[in-house]
Protein backbone atom coordinates (compact mmCIF):
# COMPACT_ATOMS: atom_id res chain seq x y z
CA UNK A 1 0.00 0.00 0.00
CA UNK A 2 2.93 2.27 0.78
CA UNK A 3 3.83 1.76 -3.00
CA UNK A 4 0.74 3.05 -4.31
CA UNK A 5 2.57 5.02 -7.39
CA UNK A 6 3.09 8.61 -7.42
CA UNK A 7 0.57 9.23 -10.42
CA UNK A 8 -2.40 8.06 -8.62
CA UNK A 9 -2.12 11.22 -6.26
CA UNK A 10 -4.44 13.76 -7.97
CA UNK A 11 -2.26 17.02 -7.80
CA UNK A 12 -4.96 19.46 -7.42
CA UNK A 13 -8.48 18.18 -6.70
CA UNK A 14 -10.88 20.58 -8.38
CA UNK A 15 -11.54 23.58 -5.71
CA UNK A 16 -15.20 22.75 -5.52
CA UNK A 17 -15.75 21.59 -2.50
CA UNK A 18 -14.02 19.62 -0.47
CA UNK A 19 -14.87 15.56 0.34
CA UNK A 20 -15.39 14.03 3.68
CA UNK A 21 -12.74 11.42 2.53
CA UNK A 22 -9.91 12.14 5.04
CA UNK A 23 -6.77 12.78 3.78
CA UNK A 24 -4.95 12.91 7.18
CA UNK A 25 -6.18 10.96 10.37
CA UNK A 26 -4.10 11.17 13.31
CA UNK A 27 -5.54 9.10 16.87
CA UNK A 28 -3.87 9.10 20.10
CA UNK A 29 -0.35 10.33 19.69
CA UNK A 30 2.00 10.64 21.96
CA UNK A 31 5.81 11.66 21.89
CA UNK A 32 7.93 12.11 24.52
CA UNK A 33 11.82 13.43 24.05
CA UNK A 34 13.30 12.20 27.11
CA UNK A 35 11.07 12.94 30.06
CA UNK A 36 9.38 15.78 28.42
CA UNK A 37 6.19 14.80 27.20
CA UNK A 38 5.53 16.86 23.82
CA UNK A 39 2.82 15.11 22.84
CA UNK A 40 -0.11 13.77 24.80
CA UNK A 41 -2.74 11.89 23.31
CA UNK A 42 -3.37 14.06 19.21
CA UNK A 43 -7.25 12.96 17.77
CA UNK A 44 -7.38 15.58 14.59
CA UNK A 45 -8.60 14.64 10.94
CA UNK A 46 -8.41 16.80 7.75
CA UNK A 47 -10.12 16.16 4.62
CA UNK A 48 -9.33 15.75 1.32
CA UNK A 49 -8.62 19.17 0.04
CA UNK A 50 -8.98 21.26 3.41
CA UNK A 51 -6.75 23.93 4.52
CA UNK A 52 -6.04 23.10 8.81
CA UNK A 53 -4.25 25.83 10.49
CA UNK A 54 -2.61 24.43 13.89
CA UNK A 55 -2.20 27.26 16.11
CA UNK A 56 -0.90 27.16 19.79
CA UNK A 57 1.80 29.04 21.90
CA UNK A 58 5.60 27.97 21.44
CA UNK A 59 6.25 24.23 22.62
CA UNK A 60 3.00 23.18 22.71
CA UNK A 61 4.21 20.21 20.10
CA UNK A 62 2.99 21.74 16.56
CA UNK A 63 6.08 20.93 15.28
CA UNK A 64 6.64 17.76 16.32
CA UNK A 65 2.96 16.30 15.08
CA UNK A 66 3.87 17.72 11.81
CA UNK A 67 6.96 16.03 11.84
CA UNK A 68 5.58 13.16 13.33
CA UNK A 69 3.30 12.88 10.15
CA UNK A 70 5.82 12.72 7.64
CA UNK A 71 8.36 10.29 9.87
CA UNK A 72 11.00 13.04 10.65
CA UNK A 73 9.89 11.58 14.25
CA UNK A 74 8.46 8.54 15.48
CA UNK A 75 5.55 8.71 17.20
CA UNK A 76 5.48 6.62 20.56
CA UNK A 77 1.65 5.47 20.71
CA UNK A 78 -1.18 6.24 18.07
CA UNK A 79 -1.82 6.47 14.81
CA UNK A 80 -1.71 8.37 11.71
CA UNK A 81 -3.08 7.45 8.53
CA UNK A 82 -2.85 9.50 5.54
CA UNK A 83 -5.21 8.61 2.75
CA UNK A 84 -5.82 5.91 4.83
CA UNK A 85 -2.23 4.21 4.48
CA UNK A 86 -0.59 3.40 8.19
CA UNK A 87 2.20 6.22 8.71
CA UNK A 88 5.15 3.98 9.56
CA UNK A 89 4.23 0.85 9.99
CA UNK A 90 3.71 -2.24 8.22
CA UNK A 91 0.88 -4.11 9.36
CA UNK A 92 1.73 -7.99 9.10
CA UNK A 93 0.32 -10.97 11.26
CA UNK A 94 -1.70 -8.78 13.20
CA UNK A 95 1.58 -6.89 14.69
CA UNK A 96 2.97 -3.93 13.52
CA UNK A 97 6.57 -3.68 12.53
CA UNK A 98 7.81 -0.18 11.86
CA UNK A 99 9.26 0.18 8.46
CA UNK A 100 12.55 0.41 7.19
CA UNK A 101 14.58 3.61 5.84
CA UNK A 102 13.93 2.69 2.40
CA UNK A 103 10.16 1.75 2.80
CA UNK A 104 10.04 5.17 5.20
CA UNK A 105 11.80 6.96 2.49
CA UNK A 106 8.42 6.17 -0.25
CA UNK A 107 6.03 6.61 1.94
CA UNK A 108 7.57 10.36 2.33
CA UNK A 109 6.67 10.55 -0.97
CA UNK A 110 3.03 11.26 -0.41
CA UNK A 111 3.62 14.48 1.87
CA UNK A 112 6.26 17.16 1.25
CA UNK A 113 7.35 19.83 3.73
CA UNK A 114 8.20 23.72 3.85
CA UNK A 115 10.29 24.53 6.84
CA UNK A 116 10.34 27.21 8.94
CA UNK A 117 14.30 28.03 8.48
CA UNK A 118 13.38 27.08 4.21
CA UNK A 119 16.38 24.39 4.47
CA UNK A 120 17.46 24.67 0.48
CA UNK A 121 20.04 22.77 -0.79
CA UNK A 122 22.76 25.61 -0.33
CA UNK A 123 24.78 24.07 -3.12
CA UNK A 124 22.30 23.92 -6.02
CA UNK A 125 20.51 27.50 -7.92
CA UNK A 126 16.35 27.66 -7.33
CA UNK A 127 15.52 25.37 -10.69
CA UNK A 128 17.70 22.55 -8.78
CA UNK A 129 16.64 22.77 -6.02
CA UNK A 130 13.27 22.35 -7.08
CA UNK A 131 14.22 19.69 -9.88
CA UNK A 132 15.77 17.54 -7.16
CA UNK A 133 12.91 15.57 -5.72
CA UNK A 134 10.91 15.14 -9.08
CA UNK A 135 14.54 13.55 -10.69
CA UNK A 136 16.59 11.64 -8.08
CA UNK A 137 13.61 10.67 -5.73
CA UNK A 138 10.40 10.02 -8.35
CA UNK A 139 12.89 9.34 -11.44
CA UNK A 140 11.68 11.98 -13.92
CA UNK A 141 13.63 12.83 -16.69
CA UNK A 142 15.33 16.07 -16.60
CA UNK A 143 14.28 18.37 -19.56
CA UNK A 144 10.88 17.12 -18.36
CA UNK A 145 11.39 17.85 -14.73
CA UNK A 146 13.34 21.44 -15.49
CA UNK A 147 10.02 22.35 -17.89
CA UNK A 148 7.75 21.62 -14.63
CA UNK A 149 10.58 23.24 -12.54
CA UNK A 150 10.40 26.46 -14.27
CA UNK A 151 6.45 26.51 -14.19
CA UNK A 152 6.06 26.39 -10.46
CA UNK A 153 8.25 29.07 -10.21
CA UNK A 154 7.03 31.41 -12.67
CA UNK A 155 3.94 30.03 -10.55
CA UNK A 156 5.22 31.19 -7.23
CA UNK A 157 6.66 34.46 -8.85
CA UNK A 158 10.05 33.93 -9.26
CA UNK A 159 10.60 33.16 -12.88
CA UNK A 160 13.93 35.55 -13.44
CA UNK A 161 15.53 34.00 -10.11
CA UNK A 162 15.56 30.06 -11.30
CA UNK A 163 19.59 29.87 -12.14
CA UNK A 164 20.15 32.09 -8.21
CA UNK A 165 21.51 30.10 -5.55
CA UNK A 166 20.04 30.57 -2.17
CA UNK A 167 22.29 32.95 -0.88
CA UNK A 168 21.45 35.05 -3.45
CA UNK A 169 17.66 35.19 -2.51
CA UNK A 170 15.71 37.21 0.11
CA UNK A 171 14.39 35.10 3.21
CA UNK A 172 10.81 35.22 1.08
CA UNK A 173 12.13 34.43 -2.02
CA UNK A 174 13.62 31.20 -0.71
CA UNK A 175 10.52 30.50 0.82
CA UNK A 176 8.60 30.70 -2.14
CA UNK A 177 11.67 28.32 -3.64
CA UNK A 178 11.14 25.92 -0.74
CA UNK A 179 7.06 26.03 -1.75
CA UNK A 180 7.85 25.58 -5.41
CA UNK A 181 9.96 22.42 -4.46
CA UNK A 182 7.33 20.84 -2.18
CA UNK A 183 4.90 21.08 -5.19
CA UNK A 184 7.10 19.78 -7.53
CA UNK A 185 6.49 15.94 -6.10
CA UNK A 186 2.57 16.80 -6.39
CA UNK A 187 2.12 15.33 -2.87
CA UNK A 188 -0.92 14.40 -1.41
CA UNK A 189 -0.98 16.38 1.97
CA UNK A 190 1.18 19.68 2.18
CA UNK A 191 3.10 20.57 5.68
CA UNK A 192 4.24 23.95 6.94
CA UNK A 193 5.82 24.35 9.71
CA UNK A 194 5.78 28.04 10.51
CA UNK A 195 6.58 29.14 6.85
CA UNK A 196 6.94 32.82 7.33
CA UNK A 197 8.28 33.20 11.33
CA UNK A 198 11.34 33.05 10.32
CA UNK A 199 10.94 36.01 7.24
CA UNK A 200 11.07 40.03 7.44
CA UNK A 201 7.34 41.36 8.41
CA UNK A 202 7.24 43.04 4.92
CA UNK A 203 7.88 39.61 3.31
CA UNK A 204 5.33 37.56 4.87
CA UNK A 205 2.23 38.58 2.73
CA UNK A 206 4.33 37.28 -0.48
CA UNK A 207 4.58 33.79 1.25
CA UNK A 208 1.12 33.71 2.58
CA UNK A 209 0.12 35.06 -0.72
CA UNK A 210 1.43 32.01 -2.59
CA UNK A 211 0.02 29.93 0.36
CA UNK A 212 -3.76 30.88 0.03
CA UNK A 213 -3.18 30.66 -4.17
CA UNK A 214 -2.88 26.91 -3.12
CA UNK A 215 -5.47 26.72 -1.12
CA UNK A 216 -7.90 27.95 -3.15
CA UNK A 217 -6.16 25.42 -5.60
CA UNK A 218 -8.30 22.12 -3.28
CA UNK A 219 -4.35 21.18 -2.08
CA UNK A 220 -4.80 19.41 1.59
CA UNK A 221 -2.35 21.44 3.74
CA UNK A 222 -1.64 21.50 7.46
CA UNK A 223 -0.61 24.68 8.27
CA UNK A 224 1.38 25.34 11.66
CA UNK A 225 1.28 29.41 12.04
CA UNK A 226 1.28 32.37 14.37
CA UNK A 227 -0.34 33.83 11.06
CA UNK A 228 -4.09 34.57 12.82
CA UNK A 229 -5.42 36.60 10.01
CA UNK A 230 -4.11 33.91 7.50
CA UNK A 231 -5.99 31.45 9.34
CA UNK A 232 -8.89 33.30 9.70
CA UNK A 233 -9.11 33.93 5.38
CA UNK A 234 -7.77 30.75 4.42
CA UNK A 235 -8.77 27.79 7.07
CA UNK A 236 -11.23 25.12 6.67
CA UNK A 237 -10.69 24.04 10.09
CA UNK A 238 -8.53 25.91 13.11
CA UNK A 239 -6.90 23.18 15.76
CA UNK A 240 -5.62 25.23 18.86
CA UNK A 241 -2.79 23.38 20.71
CA UNK A 242 -1.54 23.63 24.38
CA UNK A 243 0.72 21.29 26.35
CA UNK A 244 0.64 18.49 24.02
CA UNK A 245 -2.88 18.10 23.46
CA UNK A 246 -5.60 19.70 20.87
CA UNK A 247 -7.51 22.07 23.34
CA UNK A 248 -10.39 23.53 20.87
CA UNK A 249 -11.02 23.18 17.10
CA UNK A 250 -13.92 24.07 14.99
CA UNK A 251 -14.25 26.46 11.44
CA UNK A 252 -11.90 29.58 12.37
CA UNK A 253 -15.30 31.97 12.41
CA UNK A 254 -16.15 30.08 15.28
CA UNK A 255 -12.53 29.62 16.94
CA UNK A 256 -10.90 32.78 16.68
CA UNK A 257 -13.70 35.01 17.31
CA UNK A 258 -15.79 32.97 20.32
CA UNK A 259 -12.95 30.70 21.56
CA UNK A 260 -14.88 28.49 24.05
CA UNK A 261 -11.63 27.16 26.03
CA UNK A 262 -9.91 29.72 28.34
CA UNK A 263 -6.43 29.02 27.27
CA UNK A 264 -7.30 29.64 23.44
CA UNK A 265 -9.11 33.22 24.90
CA UNK A 266 -5.66 33.83 26.43
CA UNK A 267 -3.59 32.90 23.69
CA UNK A 268 -5.91 34.63 20.98
CA UNK A 269 -6.07 38.28 23.45
CA UNK A 270 -2.06 38.23 23.56
CA UNK A 271 -1.41 37.85 19.90
CA UNK A 272 -4.34 39.85 18.29
CA UNK B 1 44.86 78.48 7.12
CA UNK B 2 47.06 80.25 4.49
CA UNK B 3 49.62 77.67 5.06
CA UNK B 4 47.24 74.57 4.79
CA UNK B 5 45.88 75.70 1.28
CA UNK B 6 49.23 76.09 -0.05
CA UNK B 7 49.74 72.56 0.85
CA UNK B 8 46.87 71.41 -0.54
CA UNK B 9 48.06 73.09 -3.74
CA UNK B 10 45.75 72.79 -7.28
CA UNK B 11 43.11 70.06 -5.60
CA UNK B 12 39.98 70.34 -4.95
CA UNK B 13 38.95 74.09 -3.25
CA UNK B 14 39.83 73.23 -0.13
CA UNK B 15 37.22 73.61 2.56
CA UNK B 16 37.73 76.76 5.52
CA UNK B 17 35.88 75.02 7.85
CA UNK B 18 37.90 73.23 10.58
CA UNK B 19 37.59 69.73 10.47
CA UNK B 20 37.61 69.83 6.88
CA UNK B 21 41.69 70.30 5.85
CA UNK B 22 42.41 68.87 3.62
CA UNK B 23 44.39 65.45 4.31
CA UNK B 24 48.52 65.20 5.16
CA UNK B 25 50.07 62.04 2.80
CA UNK B 26 50.69 59.39 5.28
CA UNK B 27 54.16 58.33 5.36
CA UNK B 28 54.34 54.34 6.18
CA UNK B 29 57.14 54.87 8.49
CA UNK B 30 56.47 51.68 10.20
CA UNK B 31 56.87 49.53 6.43
CA UNK B 32 59.98 51.13 6.01
CA UNK B 33 61.74 49.84 9.32
CA UNK B 34 60.30 46.83 8.91
CA UNK B 35 61.73 46.09 5.43
CA UNK B 36 64.75 47.63 6.72
CA UNK B 37 65.39 45.03 9.30
CA UNK B 38 63.98 42.49 6.43
CA UNK B 39 66.77 43.65 3.91
CA UNK B 40 69.08 43.10 6.40
CA UNK B 41 68.43 39.75 6.74
CA UNK B 42 68.29 38.76 3.77
CA UNK B 43 71.43 40.63 2.57
CA UNK B 44 73.42 38.39 5.54
CA UNK B 45 71.75 35.36 4.06
CA UNK B 46 73.01 36.29 0.82
CA UNK B 47 76.34 37.15 1.66
CA UNK B 48 76.28 33.83 3.20
CA UNK B 49 75.71 31.52 0.50
CA UNK B 50 77.70 33.66 -2.10
CA UNK B 51 81.07 34.06 -0.34
CA UNK B 52 81.19 30.98 1.34
CA UNK B 53 82.94 28.31 0.32
CA UNK B 54 82.01 25.51 2.10
CA UNK B 55 78.45 25.07 1.19
CA UNK B 56 79.71 24.25 -2.10
CA UNK B 57 76.72 24.88 -4.70
CA UNK B 58 77.63 23.48 -7.48
CA UNK B 59 77.35 20.29 -5.67
CA UNK B 60 73.50 20.95 -5.23
CA UNK B 61 73.19 21.45 -9.01
CA UNK B 62 75.01 18.16 -9.57
CA UNK B 63 72.45 15.61 -7.61
CA UNK B 64 69.08 17.79 -8.29
CA UNK B 65 68.58 15.25 -10.73
CA UNK B 66 70.84 12.26 -9.81
CA UNK B 67 68.75 8.94 -11.09
CA UNK B 68 69.10 8.04 -7.24
CA UNK B 69 67.72 11.35 -6.14
CA UNK B 70 64.89 11.21 -8.41
CA UNK B 71 64.16 7.56 -8.08
CA UNK B 72 63.76 8.08 -3.98
CA UNK B 73 61.16 11.31 -4.86
CA UNK B 74 59.17 8.82 -7.08
CA UNK B 75 59.24 6.31 -3.72
CA UNK B 76 57.97 9.43 -1.68
CA UNK B 77 55.42 10.33 -4.12
CA UNK B 78 54.11 6.82 -4.60
CA UNK B 79 54.51 6.41 -0.36
CA UNK B 80 52.06 9.46 0.13
CA UNK B 81 49.35 8.84 -2.64
CA UNK B 82 49.07 5.14 -1.41
CA UNK B 83 48.99 6.33 2.26
CA UNK B 84 46.43 9.05 1.67
CA UNK B 85 44.10 6.81 -0.81
CA UNK B 86 44.29 3.88 1.83
CA UNK B 87 43.79 6.14 4.99
CA UNK B 88 41.07 8.18 3.24
CA UNK B 89 39.19 5.17 2.02
CA UNK B 90 39.67 3.49 5.57
CA UNK B 91 38.35 6.93 7.48
CA UNK B 92 35.76 7.07 5.36
CA UNK B 93 34.85 3.61 6.22
CA UNK B 94 35.19 4.88 10.03
CA UNK B 95 33.40 7.75 9.83
CA UNK B 96 30.26 6.18 8.24
CA UNK B 97 30.91 3.55 11.58
CA UNK B 98 30.99 6.83 14.10
CA UNK B 99 28.21 8.13 13.04
CA UNK B 100 26.23 5.24 12.42
CA UNK B 101 22.72 4.06 14.78
CA UNK B 102 24.57 1.08 15.92
CA UNK B 103 26.08 0.89 18.97
CA UNK B 104 28.56 -1.70 18.30
CA UNK B 105 29.75 -0.05 14.95
CA UNK B 106 30.25 3.23 17.10
CA UNK B 107 32.27 1.60 19.56
CA UNK B 108 34.30 -0.60 16.97
CA UNK B 109 35.25 2.86 14.79
CA UNK B 110 35.36 4.79 18.35
CA UNK B 111 38.86 2.28 19.46
CA UNK B 112 40.18 1.99 15.79
CA UNK B 113 40.00 5.86 15.46
CA UNK B 114 41.95 5.94 19.39
CA UNK B 115 44.26 3.05 18.29
CA UNK B 116 45.34 4.69 15.12
CA UNK B 117 46.02 8.29 16.21
CA UNK B 118 47.68 6.62 19.75
CA UNK B 119 50.53 4.44 17.99
CA UNK B 120 53.21 6.92 16.71
CA UNK B 121 54.08 6.66 12.99
CA UNK B 122 57.56 5.27 13.59
CA UNK B 123 56.18 2.37 15.85
CA UNK B 124 53.40 1.30 13.51
CA UNK B 125 56.02 1.36 10.79
CA UNK B 126 58.82 -1.19 12.51
CA UNK B 127 55.35 -2.93 13.70
CA UNK B 128 54.13 -4.14 10.22
CA UNK B 129 57.31 -4.67 9.61
CA UNK B 130 58.54 -6.78 11.72
CA UNK B 131 55.03 -8.87 11.83
CA UNK B 132 56.52 -11.77 10.34
CA UNK B 133 58.06 -12.70 13.98
CA UNK B 134 54.61 -13.20 15.32
CA UNK B 135 53.02 -14.24 12.58
CA UNK B 136 54.70 -16.62 9.97
CA UNK B 137 52.36 -16.79 8.23
CA UNK B 138 49.20 -15.33 7.08
CA UNK B 139 45.96 -17.91 6.05
CA UNK B 140 42.85 -16.97 4.73
CA UNK B 141 40.03 -19.51 5.41
CA UNK B 142 36.98 -19.97 7.96
CA UNK B 143 38.20 -18.55 11.15
CA UNK B 144 38.80 -21.89 13.53
CA UNK B 145 38.08 -23.99 10.73
CA UNK B 146 39.39 -24.56 7.22
CA UNK B 147 42.22 -22.59 5.29
CA UNK B 148 42.10 -21.92 2.16
CA UNK B 149 45.24 -20.41 1.07
CA UNK B 150 48.22 -19.82 3.21
CA UNK B 151 50.95 -16.83 2.37
CA UNK B 152 54.45 -16.22 4.22
CA UNK B 153 54.02 -13.09 5.69
CA UNK B 154 57.42 -12.05 4.82
CA UNK B 155 56.26 -12.44 0.87
CA UNK B 156 52.73 -10.59 1.47
CA UNK B 157 54.74 -7.28 3.44
CA UNK B 158 57.57 -6.10 2.30
CA UNK B 159 59.30 -2.69 3.19
CA UNK B 160 57.36 -1.22 0.52
CA UNK B 161 53.90 -2.98 1.81
CA UNK B 162 54.79 -2.72 5.27
CA UNK B 163 55.09 1.57 4.65
CA UNK B 164 52.03 1.65 3.03
CA UNK B 165 49.73 -0.57 5.50
CA UNK B 166 51.62 1.84 8.35
CA UNK B 167 50.94 4.70 6.45
CA UNK B 168 46.97 4.31 5.70
CA UNK B 169 46.47 2.72 9.37
CA UNK B 170 47.79 5.81 10.95
CA UNK B 171 46.52 8.79 8.18
CA UNK B 172 42.83 6.55 8.93
CA UNK B 173 42.25 7.69 12.30
CA UNK B 174 42.82 12.12 10.83
CA UNK B 175 41.16 11.47 8.00
CA UNK B 176 38.14 9.67 9.85
CA UNK B 177 37.72 12.64 11.81
CA UNK B 178 38.49 15.02 9.13
CA UNK B 179 35.33 13.80 7.56
CA UNK B 180 33.44 13.60 10.33
CA UNK B 181 33.55 17.02 11.32
CA UNK B 182 33.13 17.55 7.53
CA UNK B 183 29.36 16.02 7.92
CA UNK B 184 28.52 17.08 10.88
CA UNK B 185 28.91 20.94 9.35
CA UNK B 186 26.52 20.10 7.06
CA UNK B 187 22.82 21.73 7.83
CA UNK B 188 20.49 19.45 9.81
CA UNK B 189 17.68 21.49 7.99
CA UNK B 190 19.11 20.57 4.59
CA UNK B 191 19.42 16.64 5.73
CA UNK B 192 15.64 16.69 6.71
CA UNK B 193 14.72 18.61 3.59
CA UNK B 194 16.25 15.83 1.62
CA UNK B 195 14.66 13.16 3.83
CA UNK B 196 11.02 14.59 3.87
CA UNK B 197 11.33 14.59 -0.04
CA UNK B 198 11.33 10.75 0.01
CA UNK B 199 15.25 9.95 -0.79
CA UNK B 200 16.65 7.20 1.31
CA UNK B 201 19.67 7.90 3.68
CA UNK B 202 21.95 6.93 1.66
CA UNK B 203 20.86 9.19 -1.34
CA UNK B 204 20.66 12.02 1.10
CA UNK B 205 23.78 11.45 2.07
CA UNK B 206 25.10 11.22 -1.74
CA UNK B 207 23.24 13.87 -3.36
CA UNK B 208 23.39 16.93 -0.20
CA UNK B 209 25.97 15.75 2.88
CA UNK B 210 28.67 14.52 0.53
CA UNK B 211 29.54 17.66 -1.82
CA UNK B 212 29.43 19.87 0.90
CA UNK B 213 31.21 17.81 3.71
CA UNK B 214 33.84 17.71 0.71
CA UNK B 215 34.62 21.48 0.05
CA UNK B 216 34.37 21.88 4.22
CA UNK B 217 37.23 18.74 4.15
CA UNK B 218 39.51 19.61 1.32
CA UNK B 219 41.79 22.09 3.67
CA UNK B 220 42.15 19.88 6.66
CA UNK B 221 42.53 16.74 3.78
CA UNK B 222 45.48 18.87 2.24
CA UNK B 223 47.15 19.51 5.51
CA UNK B 224 47.38 16.21 5.75
CA UNK B 225 48.96 15.04 2.25
CA UNK B 226 51.52 17.48 3.27
CA UNK B 227 52.36 16.53 6.03
CA UNK B 228 52.75 12.50 4.97
CA UNK B 229 54.62 13.79 1.94
CA UNK B 230 57.38 14.48 4.84
CA UNK B 231 56.39 11.81 7.43
CA UNK B 232 56.79 8.91 5.01
CA UNK B 233 60.62 9.79 5.48
CA UNK B 234 60.53 7.83 8.17
CA UNK B 235 60.67 5.00 5.88
CA UNK B 236 64.69 5.05 5.76
CA UNK B 237 64.17 3.56 9.17
CA UNK B 238 62.90 -0.37 7.34
CA UNK B 239 65.62 0.46 4.44
CA UNK B 240 63.26 2.10 1.83
CA UNK B 241 64.52 3.86 -0.42
CA UNK B 242 62.62 7.55 -0.78
CA UNK B 243 64.01 10.86 -1.18
CA UNK B 244 65.81 11.18 1.95
CA UNK B 245 67.05 7.47 1.77
CA UNK B 246 68.64 8.65 -1.79
CA UNK B 247 69.95 12.14 -0.08
CA UNK B 248 71.43 10.63 2.61
CA UNK B 249 73.22 7.56 0.87
CA UNK B 250 75.22 10.23 -1.48
CA UNK B 251 76.48 12.38 1.46
CA UNK B 252 77.46 9.39 3.16
CA UNK B 253 79.72 9.13 0.65
CA UNK B 254 80.80 12.83 -0.14
CA UNK B 255 80.43 14.19 3.25
CA UNK B 256 78.56 16.88 1.25
CA UNK B 257 75.53 17.11 4.12
CA UNK B 258 73.92 20.70 3.54
CA UNK B 259 74.26 20.66 -0.48
CA UNK B 260 72.28 17.49 -0.49
CA UNK B 261 69.76 18.54 1.74
CA UNK B 262 69.10 21.72 0.03
CA UNK B 263 68.49 19.04 -2.99
CA UNK B 264 65.58 17.46 -0.52
CA UNK B 265 64.41 20.36 0.37
CA UNK B 266 64.15 21.40 -3.47
CA UNK B 267 62.04 18.47 -3.91
CA UNK B 268 59.97 18.33 -0.70
CA UNK B 269 58.78 22.47 -1.80
CA UNK B 270 58.32 21.46 -5.28
CA UNK B 271 55.74 18.99 -4.12
CA UNK B 272 54.05 21.03 -1.97
CA UNK B 273 53.68 23.85 -4.20
CA UNK B 274 51.78 21.48 -6.77
CA UNK B 275 49.74 19.97 -3.98
CA UNK B 276 48.80 24.05 -2.47
CA UNK B 277 47.53 24.93 -6.43
CA UNK B 278 45.32 21.49 -6.69
CA UNK B 279 44.25 22.50 -3.52
CA UNK B 280 42.49 26.16 -4.55
CA UNK B 281 41.65 24.33 -7.78
CA UNK B 282 39.67 21.97 -5.84
CA UNK B 283 38.78 24.86 -3.27
CA UNK B 284 37.08 27.24 -6.41
CA UNK B 285 35.79 24.11 -8.01
CA UNK B 286 33.50 22.80 -4.92
CA UNK B 287 32.74 26.19 -4.04
CA UNK B 288 28.91 26.30 -5.84
CA UNK B 289 26.46 28.83 -4.03
CA UNK B 290 28.75 30.24 -1.48
CA UNK B 291 27.52 33.41 -0.89
CA UNK B 292 29.30 35.94 -3.39
CA UNK B 293 30.50 38.11 -0.64
CA UNK B 294 32.44 34.89 0.62
CA UNK B 295 33.89 34.24 -3.22
CA UNK B 296 35.11 37.29 -3.03
CA UNK B 297 36.30 37.36 -0.07
CA UNK B 298 38.39 34.05 -0.35
CA UNK B 299 40.14 35.65 -3.84
CA UNK B 300 41.12 38.66 -2.20
CA UNK B 301 42.59 36.05 0.90
CA UNK B 302 44.03 34.42 -1.95
CA UNK B 303 45.53 37.59 -3.98
CA UNK B 304 46.73 39.81 -0.95
CA UNK B 305 49.93 38.65 0.68
CA UNK B 306 49.93 37.82 4.29
CA UNK B 307 51.08 40.58 6.43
Amino acid sequence: MADTPLTAAAPAAPAAGTTDRPMVEISGVCKSFGDQQVLRGIDLSVAAGQVACILGPSGSGKSTLLRCINQLERADDGAIRIDGDLVGYRVHGGRRHPLNSRQAARQRRSTAMVFQRFNLLTHRTAVENVMEAPVHVHGVPRQQARTEALELLERVGLGDRCDHYPAQLSGGQQQRVAIARALAVRPRVLLFDEPTSALDPELVDEVLAVMADLAREGLTMLVVTHEIAFARDVADTVFFMDGGVVVESGPPARVLTQPEHPRTRAFLRRVL
Amino acid sequence: MTSTRSRAGSAAPADDRPGLEPLAPRVPWREFLYLGVVGVFVAMLVNFVVTNDRLNLPVFAEYLFDPLVLDGLQTTLVLTVAGMTGGTLLGLVLTAMRLSSSPTLRSVAFTAIYVSRTIPLLVQLLFWFFLASVLPEISFGIPFGPEFVTLETNQVINQLGAAIIALSLFEAGYMAEIMRSGVLAVDRGQVEAATAMGMTPWKVFRRVVLPQAARISIPPTMNQVISILKYSSVVILIGLADLMFAVQAIYSRNFQQIPLLLVATFWYGLATIVLTLVQSQLEKRLSTGLPKAARVRMQKLEETPVG
